[in-house]
Order: structure tokens, then C-alpha cells, then sequence
């Protein structure tokens, strides 16, 4: 019955209406404690006819005769009510911690939760509203039970990594497909830098209902071909008939880094340097290969001044406070015939990087409409502007945390106030005094729908929606800075992504005799997505007031134009079938076309089978009083993965250039015509619980992810001519457990809840042909039998006592100063043993406190700027303050070696600078006060709240880097080149106060 | 109702069928950047745009664009230069401390193959040229560089040829198919002995130097095979085979010294010049990592300065050589070593001025080598006085005195007054048997001419995928 009902507010199916309606009205209050509930939906079963409370609980709405009343509040159980001869409805809202009613956005649907078979988590608007971040997805870190949400970067607006149950690609993309309000958005990165920027930034958070994570193969087989990496459905708020609602939020706060990394000061650096020119034998008598003093070899050597009065903080030099406001407005409301949600926020972050700052504006109008009582017609349109300042990637000398790399013994600015110039490296605060580096962006998601509903449960609906994303990033880097050299460099480049998808369905949900509920669904869909860039770069500007490529006298290679393209064809169905809400049974199928993949294998086809047993539903269960709700499911299915880049089917020749000539070259990748998706065949058991009317409640899920036909760059020997070519090969396996438990510790007029989930995966690669290595500076492997990003190489073996040698293991357990002799061995693990996040919340009156924990356990992180910032005095850089306890006389027991210059003593890359990546981290802490009705009301407001809230309050790690929650992105290879720490900037951590007031 | 149904089932289907046929060819898109293989090559002008492709490719940065010509210029460099930059790629190369990871080993050997397997493309594909002076330009481009990417290949990742071991002695693989499937591609071969490698290398050469026209322009012309042949005999320390092919390009090239050498260097495709990697402001190898203006120049803002002349070098020329310095910045110095002022370096450290710009072409093999082979064959065959002429009329150019007396030993030196930091140095140990000695912290250093440090390691991306690979002693 209830199943029945919420598919029919979901599918917003009216019936006809017929004459003689009646006036109903009342208030709704809590259980608990009496106090009148703002905000429940009061809805006329089988219609879209409804209400929502005001601040006191009080509604007041117009029905038919014999009409039943639904009352659902996020956090209550819902209530059906009778109206029958009453007009005055007095009803009471009993707790409900599992939220086993809430309905699930399903794909292309809903589902009520406890008729779910498959494995779904969901967040509601709460957690992401208000939280001082640039996405949606960083709000909900350590709310997800198997899905492992990381901020690769303390950069605003800096791509994220986001595994839904483990990485289940090496190449292709790992990400999961994100579709809002059932159009599926471009989610990668469009920008020109090697870093990504986040598209998804884009969306106001604000403007979240709801945010569904669909996980196993059941939830997720509906999207196909491209449902491996798990499918995250977003859902934009709507209107309500009902009293219309004012929102108007404000906050306002400052930021820190949550952590720095130690550097040597001036003394320390003289004593340690000092050192190391001397046991390199560069201080003694001889003309020709020595310098009589140190000040002698410091200056010729590296320019710098020995006796130098200055202790410069130049770790401190690229940080400041940040600074974050936001202002909010929304207003909902509707009536019978029209719904409407209108909304515009305005997002301002001074990032705690120099140079760094985001900001977003953007509007949305969510807008129904009922043409008649069978037919809708509706309209979600948005428009964000964003506008990034962007900090150079890790890897470029302008990245100001590459600062810390320069002694503390030259100055930031010279005596007359100037930046000093005459650095060791590129003193990069220039770069902020003459340049800029800008990406700003439009982007709006819109869709549009057209349902009809010619018979009682069976709906056609057809949409249409669209993602516009127009980037227009803009670099300048005047004249004496390192980019601009003598005369100034300009880089500008546009990039329009359109996307477009028409979905059309037909649903029909019958009950048959009371006892058999079907629910089906049929559809086909169609997406096209273009993405077009035309650059101009150049060189040359007259002086620094000429920013624009107009006036620059040479147009250089960045300059040019591209379109690359990709299209989806798809057919699905799904049937689920429920007996007495007791036994559920679900299938689904997808066939799936793209341009991506080779001419021989255009078409695939995925699917899932599920089954689920309300245990609870059973007569030996119904009364029981301690446990009052078990459902066991399992589910199995199949689903692929076609991130691999549009053309990767082909062997293709691109123009090259030679001085003004064009030539053409053949790609290094050879083609591959039968190259196809990855496929992942995933099974998935699961339990829910609920004992004591559901106050303690929780979820298990145990999975398998087996994924072949890996889409791999093999690598082919150079001196065939080509470098890789991309084929099906090879296997990987995800293993997991996922346990989610929420208490409702107290129950009375303080309500504490105390929350958590962890989440266990491994990933292990089966079967792979050859080892992938990330090489450069990395330690980065992909290989067979190892977890994906294996770190693989030299492993340290530390100091010899007799002589001040690094030593590494060589294959016969003995260690060796010589790093060539070492074996290659495995010497660390970027993936984490166990994820999750620990949450409690305190109410009491008028008084609200949440809290928010989130913790990584077991991962290694690489530092890969070890080999310059912390190698004992090899090169001028300066050193992290570990190294002072190098290596001195015979006899000292250190790992870190003898202090020598150009000594190249432990400079290889190896395990020395690998190290646990644990962390406990405080994420958001929020204390609200709301102030009581009768006293907002005065101000003539409907509800008025106050808060302050803290987010990366404190961090808990033996990382001795800057941020433990680091991936960087400068080396490419975002799959496996994991944990790896390069300049990388910290998170930060973030104070507001803030007010939400209601009209 | 079951009319209604009815209806709008139909409809449904239709529309679905309907979008249907008009979506399938949706899933035929094409790339717009490249073209497909099938037909890259099938007719006269894509065979064309391959061999200005071919030439294209040697600018890449591991190739001419950089790394050819500082490779072996750091690797047994020790005493002329220092590195000061913050790659260790190149630090571990002048400290002969790299291993089979070094990613310019790596990136050389992938660019060389590169442009190996597509020349032989463009063999494989003349059938389509029809023109025939055309058609025999092409082959002799494509043979000319596969003949020079195999001659550098060889030079670098093994050991000198010496003509009683380099029967055995094993060199570099030899591809000579034109691959494009899998299977062609995807071939194991193994490392061909030095003798194979050279013989091929002659081979390509001579018929180079039938097949191509007396002036080409800016691209390869039969005295720039020649010239190669030259060099490549040379190596071979076969003085009388590489004199007679360096008489014949300064007799017959028309080309002619530049009045000075730094203008070798300033200007585009001068007097001297035999082969030159044509580059702009547009198409260049680098300007921030890569590229040897990048790495040596230290001009203000140009340049990173990685690159520091020593004493060792400077130290022999004489006060009134051109060659030298008169330790003044770039903008003042009248000589071709200056003092860098770029505000990241020490002051009063020397850079080389031969790579100044990051546009500059990239002169490859110009007369002045020429004359200085010339003057090898000459005074190996007892002509010394037609050895000091050649080796004066280098001399004369920049200024440097006359000699009146000539050794090996002497026209060696000259090579490396003259051909500093264009890539020379480490092949001339390696050819000459001279020892690298130089003074080190401890003391002087002397590695042996034949030091397996000296040559590059086989990748060991490379060992990984072809079992049939043997690595370098020494990796």
C-alpha cells in the first residue's frame, strides 16, 4: 500500500477530479516532546494536492471527499490519515530514525526504501546546505558507506577523487556518472591545465534535495555501460503547494591551513648546508676545486649570502587567511495547478593559497506545471556563473608551496621594499603582483519534461534536458616574471561543452489483488555530447597594462582550435515485483550504443537481477519488540565502463609542425577496432536492521566487483614505432564491507543521535600483461597481484654507522649504498585499509549541535618532493627540519644520511619518503540556535536561526607533510598515481557564523 | 481506457522507432583533429606532408630539439660544464650515477623509433608518389633520417664501434618494416651488433646521397648525406672514407664559412650551414622545460640557466677568440660565451651563447665540422699541411692564432673550441680514446674513454616489453 502511494506522488499522478471539496485544516506535532513540527509535506493521497506546515505545525487544505491525508517529514514516519467527517486534524509524528519510508531516487525513478533490493545510499539537503566548500561532494566526506569522497588538493574548486566501491578501472575514468535531475552532466575536467577543475562546482549546493549514490549492480545496471564507477543521481528541490516560503541565509568566516610542513630556519639551514660543503670537500685550500670559506662557496654555488641577516618564512609567504561569505535566497511554494522553487546564491572564497579565490553566483527556477489533472508539464533551468582565480599546478615554479623550497637566508623583498629577485628558485611572488590566472565559467543544467498519465498508474513521460558548460580561462603573466620572461605571455582559451540527452519512458505500476505489486518501466535514450576549444596564446606585450592577446606581438603555439565528440544510444527496462511487501523481486536491462567503442562491437548489453525478504513481514517477526524491521538482499548484475576517450578505437595521423611547414605523424597509440567496454560483474549481499521502534537501526552490505576486459594501454616496444595500444585485457577485483549504525541514544526533550559507518575495501589487480609504471619521480605501479597505485621501488634501508651512506635492500635481504643495486620491491599502499565517518547530533529546545568525523586508516603517502626538500643538504632547496638529524660521526644511528652537496647520498626515489597516511580529521562541527516562534514571529519572521560551524576543525595523523588528505595531480595518471604529495597545497580549515531566516 | 492505452503504446513505438533510425548514424563521428590511418597515406601529397613530418619529429625535444645535442654534451661533460638545474635526469647523467629509469634515455630511444617506423612508412608508401623526381626526394629524406636516428641511436646506447669487435658487440634493434597493425608493431627485436647497425646506416646513406637533389632547400640535400656519411666514417675512425666525403661537400655544396660563427647562431639557415632544424616562435622545442635556449640561456627572464661553462673549457681559448668570452653579459659581449644575469643564478657564471632564443633554428651539421674531418683524413694520410689549413681556416674565423704545428691531439682540441656544446663531446671521448678526466672534489677523476657509464642504459620500459632486449653492462 505505502509503496503503492509513493509511487504515485513520485510519478505526480492525479486523478480526475470530481465536484464538492472541503476545507481541511490542523496542526502536527512531534511525539517527543509536543512541539509543533514546521515543514511536513500534507499531502491528499493519490494527488498532488498538498500542503506543508507552517512554523507552528499548523496546515490548512482543501480536499475531496473521502480523501486520505499523508503527512511525511524527513526524520518522521509517515502518517495516512483519514479525513472522513473531520476538518480538524490533530496529528502526532513519531521518530523515525531509519528513514525506512523516505522514498529513493532511483535511476529514471523512485523506489519507497524499504522496498529497495538494491544498494543505495542517500543524502538529504541537510548535510549539504551551508557547509563552506566549493561542491557538493566535499560535504558529504565521511557520510557515505563505500563510496571514498578525497580532496586531492587544498586548491578551490580542484577536482576530486571519488571511488563508489573501489577503483574498478586502471585507464579509463574512475569517477562516477553524475546525473542531475535525470540528465547526465559532463563531469570532466574541461580546463586546459593538467590539474582538473571540478564541473560539478557548478552546481549551488543549496539547491540539492536530494543526492543518491547507487552502488551495486541492481541500483546502478539501469545506466549500462556506464555504471561500473557507481552513479550518483542528484536532485534539485521543488515546490510544494502550500503557504509560499522565504529562505534568506547568510554566512560569513575565515580559513586557515589545517597544517605546514617544517622547514629549517636560517641558522639551521647555515649549519646544515655548512655541513654538507664540507664533507663534500668543497671548503679547503686548493684554487682550483675549493673555496677558502663558506661564504665563498654559498655564494658562488647558489647566490646566496652566508652571513645574511634575514630568516625568511617563505613557507608562510605563499599562505594567508581566507575568507568565505555566502548569501542565500530562496522561495518556494505553488498551488494546485503550478509548483515553483526560485533560488540565488551568491558564494565568495578567498582561498588560504596566495592568489587563490572562487566565486559563484548562480539562479535556478524549478517549475511544474499540470496541464490537467493527467498531464504535467515542467521546467528545470539554472545558470551559474563561477569565477576561479587558479593557483599553478604543483609542478610549476610559480605553485606558491614550492616557496618553502628557498633558504631562509634570502630575503622575500629587498631592502627597498621589492620582491627579491635574486632567489635560489623563481621567487613566484611576482606572479601575484603581475599576473593573473583566471577561469571563468557559465554553466547551466536544464531540463524539461512532458508526462502524461492516460490511465491510472501508467505514465509516458519524455525529457529533454541540456548541459551547457562555457569555460573561458584567461592567463597573464607580465614581463619579469618566470612565464612572461622578457615580454610578457598571454594565454586565453575558450571551451564550450554541450551536452544534450532525451530520455523517454513508460512506466506502469499496478497492484494486483492487493498482494502483488508490479512496478515496470521501459525507455529509451539519446545523448550527444560536443566539446569545442579555441585557444589564442601569446608573447610579447608592449608593457604590463597590455594583458590581452590582441597586443601581443607573437602568437604562439597554444593558439588553435579543436571539437572532439562522443554519442550514447541506449534501451532499458525494469520490472520490480513485491508480494505483500514481503518478497521483492527485481530485474533490469540496458543495452547500450557509442560512438566510443571500435566498429566491430558497437553494442552492449548489461543488466541486473535482485531479491529482496522483509524478514520483519513474516508473522514470527511482526510482534517482536525488540527488532521491528529486517530486510536481507542480494543482487548480481552486470555493468561497464566507456570512459576511454573518444577515439581510442582508431589509428589515427594528427598535423605536426616544423617551423611553418605542417607535417603529418602517426599517433603513438595504435587503433584497436574491436576495443569495447570494461565489464564489471558485481554481486552484493545486504541487511537491514531496525531494533526498538527503529531507534537503533543500520545497514551491512558485503560485495564482490570482478571487472574484465580492462580497457589498458598495453605498452608495445618503442622500437615498433608505437607506444601503447588500448585493449580489452586484463582483470581487477574490488571486495568490500560496508556497516552503517545510527542510534537514537536519547529520546526525550534532549534528542542525542549518535551515528557511523565504516567501509573495508580491497582491490587487487587478477590479471594484468605487463606492469604499469608511472615513472618520473613516482612510485606509482599498477601490477598483478598488488592493490591498484602499488607503490613499488627501492626500499630504504637507512644509514650506515660507519660512514654515513644511505643504504637500500638489494634482493638477497642485504643492503647496498649503491641505489642502482637495489631490488624493486613493493614499499607501500595509497588505498586504506577502512574509511568512514563518525556523526552525533544533540538537540535541546531551541539549541542544535552536530558534529562530523571522518577517518582513512592503513594508506601510505608518497612525498615525492622528498627527493629535493627532504635529502640531506644534496641541494640548496631547503630541507624539512627531519634532516637535521643526519648522520654526523661513526657510530650515530639515524635514517637520515651524511649532509653532502651534490652528494647524491639518498637521493634515489625509494621508500625513504613513504609514509602512513592515517588520519582522524574533525570535519564539520555545527552549534545552531533557533530562536522560538512567538519571538521571530515579532520580528515578523516565520523562523529565524543562528549558527557557527567549524569544518577541518583538527586533524589527527603522523603525516609530517602538510595535509594527510593529499593526491597530486601535476603527474597525470589520476587512477594509480595515488597518495602521491607534490607542493601540494593543505586543505583548510574553515570558521562561519552564520543565519538562515524564514519569511 | 484500453483504447487509450492502445494509442499511446503505438505512439510510443513509432516515436521510438523513429528516433531510432535517425539516432544510429549518430554513432558514426569522426575525429576532427586526425585523420584515419587507412587513408593518411594514399596519395602523392599525404606522402609529402609524412616526410615534412619526418622532419618535424627531430625537433622534438628528445630529439635535435634538445636532448641529442645536450645528452652528449653532459654525459662526459664533467670539467667543461656543471649542471645547476633541479633535473636530476641530467644531474645523474654528469655524475654517471642514472640508471635504466632515466626518462631522457627513455624518451630519446621512444622519439627515434618514432620517426624510424615512419620513414619506413613513407618507403612503403612511394608506390602512390607519382612524380619521380618526387618520389626519389622522399626516399632519400626518409632514408636520410632513418640512417641518422639509427646512426644516433648507436652512438648513445652502445658502445664505439671498433672494427674488430663490432661484429659481436651489440648495438641498437634494426626495424626496417613499415608497421601498422598489431602484429607488425608489436614484434620483439632484438639488439643487432654494431657492425649491422653501421652497415645499415651506410647503406641508407649512400643511396640517400643518389637519391637526393643537390639543393633542397632548407631540408636534406645529397651534401647533407654526405656530410652525415662524413661524420659517420669518422666515428668509424675510417679518416680516409669520411675525408673524402667531407672534400666533396666543401668542394661542391657551395657552401661557404660564415664571416663569423656567432652568426651561425643568430641568423636562420647561414652561409655554413649543411643541416638545420628549422624552428619560430611557434613551433619550437620548449620554452619552459625543454629546449636548449631553456636550459642554457640565463638572459634576464630567458632561460633557466641550467647550464654553467666551466674554466675547464674556457680556460683554452686564447684572449682573442671569438669562441671564448670576455666575461660580459649577453647584451654586451662581443664573444660567444657571456655572463648570465638572469635574477635565479649567481652572477659571474658563464652560459654558452651558441643557444640564446627559444625560436632560433638548430644548426646540426654545418661546413666547420667538415673542414675539421677533412683535416683528420688529411693528417692521417701525411698531409699536415693541408691539416693546418683546414684547421687554420676554422681557426682564422674567430680570430684564434694561427698554428704551425698540427697532432691529432690538436684538431681534437679544435673540435671542442669549435663544436662546443653542439653536441660533440661525448661521441669524441668515446671515438678518440682519450680519456674524461677532470678535477672532482677529491682529486682528478678519470673514467676510461670505453666506460659503460658512458653510454646510455636500454630503458627498462623498454627490457619490460621485449624480452629479446639485452641491457647495457653497468644497468
Amino acid at each position: 500500500m505505502k509503496k503503492n502511494l509513493l509511487l504515485s506522488l513520485a510519478l505526480a499522478a492525479p486523478v480526475a477530479v470530481v465536484a464538492q471539496t472541503r476545507p481541511v485544516s490542523g496542526r502536527v506535532t512531534a511525539v517527543a516532546d509536543g512541539t509543533g513540527l514546521p515543514g511536513v509535506t500534507v499531502l491528499e493521497r493519490g494527488t498532488n494536492n498538498g500542503a506543508s506546515t507552517d512554523a507552528e505545525g499548523n496546515f490548512r487544505l482543501t480536499v475531496q471527499p473521502g480523501a486520505t491525508l499523508v503527512f511525511s517529514s524527513i526524520g518522521f514516519a509517515t502518517q495516512q490519515v483519514a479525513v472522513g467527517d473531520q476538518s480538524t486534524l490533530n496529528i502526532k509524528l513519531q521518530a523515525d530514525q531509519t528513514l525506512l519510508n523516505e522514498t529513493v531516487i532511483v535511476g529514471y525513478g523512485t523506489q519507497a526504501k524499504a522496498d529497495l533490493t538494491g544498494s543505495v545510499t542517500q543524502i538529504s539537503t541537510k548535510e549539504v546546505e551551508n557547509v563552506p566548500v566549493q561542491s557538493f561532494e566535499q560535504a558529504i566526506q565521511g557520510r557515505t558507506p563505500g563510496v571514498n569522497i578525497s580532496q586531492t588538493s587544498g586548491k578551490l574548486g580542484a577536482g576530486l577523487q571519488i571511488r563508489v566501491r573501489g577503483s574498478s578501472s586502471v585507464t579509463a575514468s574512475n569517477q562516477p556518472l553524475y546525473v542531475i535531475d535525470g540528465i547526465p552532466v559532463t563531469s570532466q575536467d574541461a580546463s586546459s591545465d593538467t590539474e582538473p577543475l571540478n564541473p560539478l562546482a557548478d552546481l549551488n549546493p543549496n539547491d540539492i534535495e536530494s543526492i543518491s549514490i547507487l552502488k551495486d549492480a541492481s541500483a546502478s545496471a539501469i545506466y549500462g555501460s556506464r555504471a561500473s564507477n557507481g552513479v550518483i543521481l542528484v536532485t534539485t528541490k521543488k515546490g510544494r503547494q502550500g503557504l509560499t516560503k522565504v529562505n534568506v541565509g547568510y554566512y560569513v568566516g575565515t580559513s586557515t591551513a589545517t597544517k605546514k610542513r617544517k622547514f629549517l630556519n636560517a641558522d639551521q639551514y647555515k649549519e646544515l648546508f655548512g655541513e654538507a660543503f664540507n664533507n663534500s670537500g668543497y671548503i679547503g685550500p686548493d684554487p682550483d676545486t675549493q673555496y677558502p670559506t663558506l661564504a665563498d662557496a654559498f655564494a658562488t654555488e647558489a647566490g646566496i649570502d652566508y652571513n645574511s641577516p634575514y630568516n625568511s618564512d617563505w613557507v608562510g609567504a605563499g599562505l594567508r587567511r581566507g575568507h568565505i561569505s555566502q548569501y542565500d535566497f530562496n522561495v518556494s511554494g505553488g498551488d494546485a495547478k503550478t509548483r515553483f522553487y526560485l533560488s540565488a546564491n551568491y558564494n565568495d572564497q578567498k582561498g588560504i593559497i596566495l592568489g587563490n579565490r572562487y566565486r559563484r553566483g548562480s539562479a535556478r527556477l524549478n517549475l511544474d506545471h499540470s496541464i490537467r489533472d493527467n498531464v504535467k508539464v515542467g521546467l528545470n533551468f539554472s545558470l551559474t556563473r563561477s569565477v576561479n582565480d587558479r593557483v599553478s599546478e604543483d609542478n610549476a615554479f610559480s605553485n606558491p608551496i614550492q616557496l618553502n623550497a628557498l633558504p631562509p637566508l634570502q630575503a622575500i623583498r629587498t631592502e627597498d621594499g621589492k620582491l627579491n629577485q635574486a632567489t635560489l628558485y623563481y621567487n613566484n611572488l611576482l606572479d601575484q603582483e603581475n599576473g593573473r590566472n583566471r577561469a571563468g565559467n557559465y554553466r547551466s543544467f536544464s531540463t524539461a519534461f512532458l508526462s502524461y498519465e492516460p490511465v491510472k498508474g501508467l505514465t509516458l513521460r519524455t525529457e529533454a534536458g541540456a548541459d551547457f558548460l562555457n569555460l573561458n580561462e584567461d592567463l597573464y603573466r607580465a614581463a619579469g616574471t618566470q612565464d612572461g620572461g622578457n615580454t610578457g605571455y598571454g594565454y586565453s582559451n575558450q571551451v564550450q561543452v554541450v551536452n544534450y540527452t532525451t530520455n523517454n519512458t513508460v512506466t506502469y505500476n499496478r497492484t494486483v489483488a492487493d498482494n502483488h505489486n508490479f512496478d515496470a518501466l521501459l525507455g529509451f535514450s539519446f545523448q550527444r555530447s560536443a566539446t569545442q576549444q579555441t585557444s589564442a596564446e601569446g608573447r610579447g606585450f608592449p608593457n604590463p597594462e597590455f594583458t590581452k592577446i590582441n597586443s601581443a606581438a607573437v602568437k604562439t603555439a597554444g593558439s588553435g582550435s579543436s571539437l572532439s565528440e562522443f554519442s550514447f544510444i541506449s534501451f532499458f527496462g525494469r520490472l520490480n515485483y513485491a508480494f505483500k511487501n514481503k518478497y521483492l523481486v527485481s530485474g533490469s536491462v540496458r543495452r547500450d550504443g557509442s560512438s566510443r567503442f571500435g566498429s566491430d562491437n558497437r553494442y552492449g548489453t548489461f543488466g541486473a537481477g535482485s531479491l529482496g525478504w522483509v524478514v520483519s513481514e513474516e508473522g514470527f517477526l511482526q510482534d517482536n519488540k525488540v527488532l521491528n524491521f529486517l530486510k536481507l538482499r542480494a543482487s548480481y548484475g552486470v555493468t561497464g565502463n566507456a570512459e576511454i576517450g573518444n577515439y581510442s578505437s582508431r589509428s589515427l595521423y594528427s598535423a605536426i609542425f616544423y617551423a611553418d611547414q605542417a607535417g603529418v605523424t602517426p599517433n603513438t597509440s595504435l587503433g584497436n577496432p574491436s576495443l569495447t567496454w570494461e565489464t564489471t560483474t558485481q554481486t552484493d549481499l545486504g541487511v537491514e536492521f531496525g531494533f526498538l521502534n527503529n531507534r537503533i537501526n543500520g545497514e551491512v552490505d558485503v560485495y564482490q566487483k570482478n571487472t574484465k576486459d580492462l580497457l589498458l594501454n598495453r605498452q608495445l616496444p618503442y622500437t615498433g614505432g608505437y607506444s601503447v595500444i588500448t585493449e580489452n585485457v586484463g582483470s581487477l577485483r574490488n571486495r568490500g564491507l560496508e556497516i552503517s549504525l545510527n542510534g537514537l541514544v536519547v529520546d526525550k526533550a534532549v534528542k542525542w543521535n549518535v551515528g557511523g559507518n565504516i567501509s573495508f575495501n580491497r582491490n587487487e589487480i587478477t590479471d594484468l600483461v605487463e606492469p604499469i609504471i608511472a615513472g618520473g619521480n613516482t612510485l606509482a605501479q599498477v601490477r598483478e597481484g598488488e592493490p591498484i597505485g602499488v607503490f613499488w621501488g627501492r626500499k630504504y634501508a637507512g644509514v650506515d654507522p660507519a660512514n654515513g651512506d644511505a643504504l637500500y635492500y638489494t634482493a638477497d635481504g642485504g643492503t647496498t649504498n649503491l641505489p642502482s643495486q637495489a631490488v624493486q620491491q613493493k614499499v607501500g599502499n595509497p588505498n586504506p585499509k577502512y574509511t568512514g565517518g563518525v556523526n552525533t547530533s544533540v538537540s535541546w529546545k531551541g539549541l542544535d549541535f552536530t558534529a562530523l568525523g571522518q577517518f582513512v586508516y592503513g594508506n601510505d603517502i608518497y612525498n615525492t618532493a622528498g627527493v629535493y626538500q627532504s635529502v640531506n643538504g644534496d641541494y640548496f632547496d631547503n630541507q624539512t627540519v627531519d634532516q637535521l638529524q643526519r648522520w654526523q660521526k661513526p657510530g650515530d644511528i639515524t635514517s637520515v644520511p651524511q649532509a653532502r652537496l651534490y652528494g647524491a647520498n639518498g637521493t634515489a626515489v625509494s621508500s625513504r619518503w613513504v609514509t602512513g597516511g592515517s588520519f582522524f580529521r574533525g570535519k564539520t562541527f555545527t552549534l545552531g540556535y533557533t530562536v522560538p516562534a512567538e519571538l521571530s514571529k515579532k520580528g515578523y519572521l516565520s523562523s529565524a536561526r543562528i549558527y557557527v560551524s567549524a569544518q577541518n576543525l583538527f586533524t589527527i595523523t603522523n603525516y609530517d607533510g602538510y595535509d594527510p588528505e593529499v593526491n597530486t595531480a601535476t603527474f597525470g595518471g589520476a587512477n594509480y598515481v595515488l597518495g602521491h604529495d607534490f607542493y601540494t597545497p593543505p586543505l583548510s580549515k574553515t570558521f562561519i557564523i552564520g543565519v538562515n531566516l524564514g519569511l | 481506457m484500453k483504447t487509450i492505452f492502445f494509442r499511446s503504446a503505438v505512439a510510443l513505438s513509432l516515436g521510438l522507432t523513429l528516433g531510432l533510425t535517425a539516432c544510429e548514424k549518430q554513432l558514426d563521428l569522426d575525429p576532427r583533429q586526425s585523420v584515419d590511418a587507412a587513408t593518411a597515406l594514399d596519395s602523392e601529397a599525404k606522402v609529402g606532408s609524412a616526410v615534412v613530418g619526418l622532419y618535424a619529429k627531430l625537433d622534438d625535444p628528445s630529439l635535435y630539439g634538445t636532448q641529442l645535442l645536450l645528452i652528449p654534451e653532459i654525459l662526459g661533460g664533467n670539467g667543461y660544464l656543471s649542471w645547476q638545474g633541479s633535473f636530476t635526469t641530467y644531474r645523474d647523467l654528469l655524475n654517471r650515477t642514472t640508471n635504466s629509469l632515466n626518462g631522457l634515455a627513455e624518451s630519446t630511444w621512444r622519439l627515434a623509433y618514432q620517426n624510424i617506423n615512419q620513414a619506413n612508412l613513407v618507403i612503403d608508401a612511394l608506390p602512390v608518389v607519382a612524380t619521380p623526381d618526387l618520389k626519389a626526394q622522399y626516399e632519400g629524406e626518409a632514408r636520410f633520417i632513418r640512417a641518422d636516428m639509427l646512426f644516433e641511436l648507436v652512438r648513445l646506447y652502445a658502445q664505439q664501434y671498433n672494427s674488430a669487435t663490432a661484429g659481436t658487440e651489440l648495438g641498437v634493434p634494426l626495424p626496417l618494416a613499415a608497421n601498422r597493425t598489431l602484429t607488425q608493431a608489436d614484434t620483439d627485436l632484438p639488439r643487432a651488433t654494431v657492425a649491422a647497425v653501421y652497415a645499415q646506416v651506410i647503406t641508407d646513406l649512400e643511396a640517400a646521397i643518389r637519391l637526393l637533389p643537390e639543393d633542397n632547400g632548407t631540408r636534406a640535400s645529397k651534401y647533407t648525406a654526405e656530410a652525415l656519411l662524413a661524420r659517420v666514417y669518422l666515428q668509424q675512425n675510417r679518416y680516409a672514407l669520411a675525408a673524402a666525403q667531407a672534400e666533396d661537400v666543401i668542394n661542391n655544396s657551395n657552401k661557404a664559412l660564415s664571416p663569423t660563427l656567432v652568426a651561425v647562431f643568430r641568423n636562420r639557415n647561414s652561409s655554413e650551414s649543411l643541416f638545420e632544424i628549422q624552428q619560430n616562435d611557434q613551433n619550437n622545442a620548449g620554452t619552459a622545460n625543454n629546449g636548449l635556449a631553456t636550459l642554457y640561456a640565463n638572459i634576464g627572464q630567458l632561460g633557466r640557466g641550467d647550464i654553467r661553462v666551466l674554466g675547464g673549457l674556457v680556460n683554452q681559448y686564447e684572449d682573442s677568440d671569438a669562441r671564448g668570452t670576455d666575461s660580459l653579459t649577453f647584451n654586451f659581449t662581443r664573444k660567444l660565451i657571456y655572463v648570465g644575469d638572469g635574477p635565479t643564478r649567481g652572477s659571474n657564471q658563464l652560459r654558452s651563447g651558441k643557444w640564446t632564443a627559444y625560436g632560433q633554428n638548430i644548426p646540426v651539421i654545418r661546413l666547420a665540422e667538415m673542414y675539421l674531418i677533412r683535416a683528420e683524413g688529411r693528417l692521417a694520410a701525411g698531409n699536415t699541411t693541408g691539416a693546418l689549413d683546414d684547421v687554420n681556416t676554422v681557426r682564422e674565423r674567430s680570430g684564434a692564432s694561427e698554428l704551425t704545428t698540427i697532432s691529432r691531439e690538436d684538431i681534437w682540441r679544435e673540435r671542442q673550441l669549435e663544436l662546443a656544446f653542439e653536441g660533440f663531446r661525448l661521441h669524441d671521448i668515446k671515438r678518440t680514446g682519450q680519456p674524461l678526466e677532470y678535477a672532482g672534489a677529491g682529486g682528478t677523476v678519470t673514467v676510461p674513454s670505453n666506460s659503460p657509464r658512458l653510454v646510455l642504459p636500454i630503458p627498462q620500459r623498454e627490457l619490460n616489453v621485449n624480452p629479446a632486449l639485452t641491457q647495457n653492462t653497468s644497468y
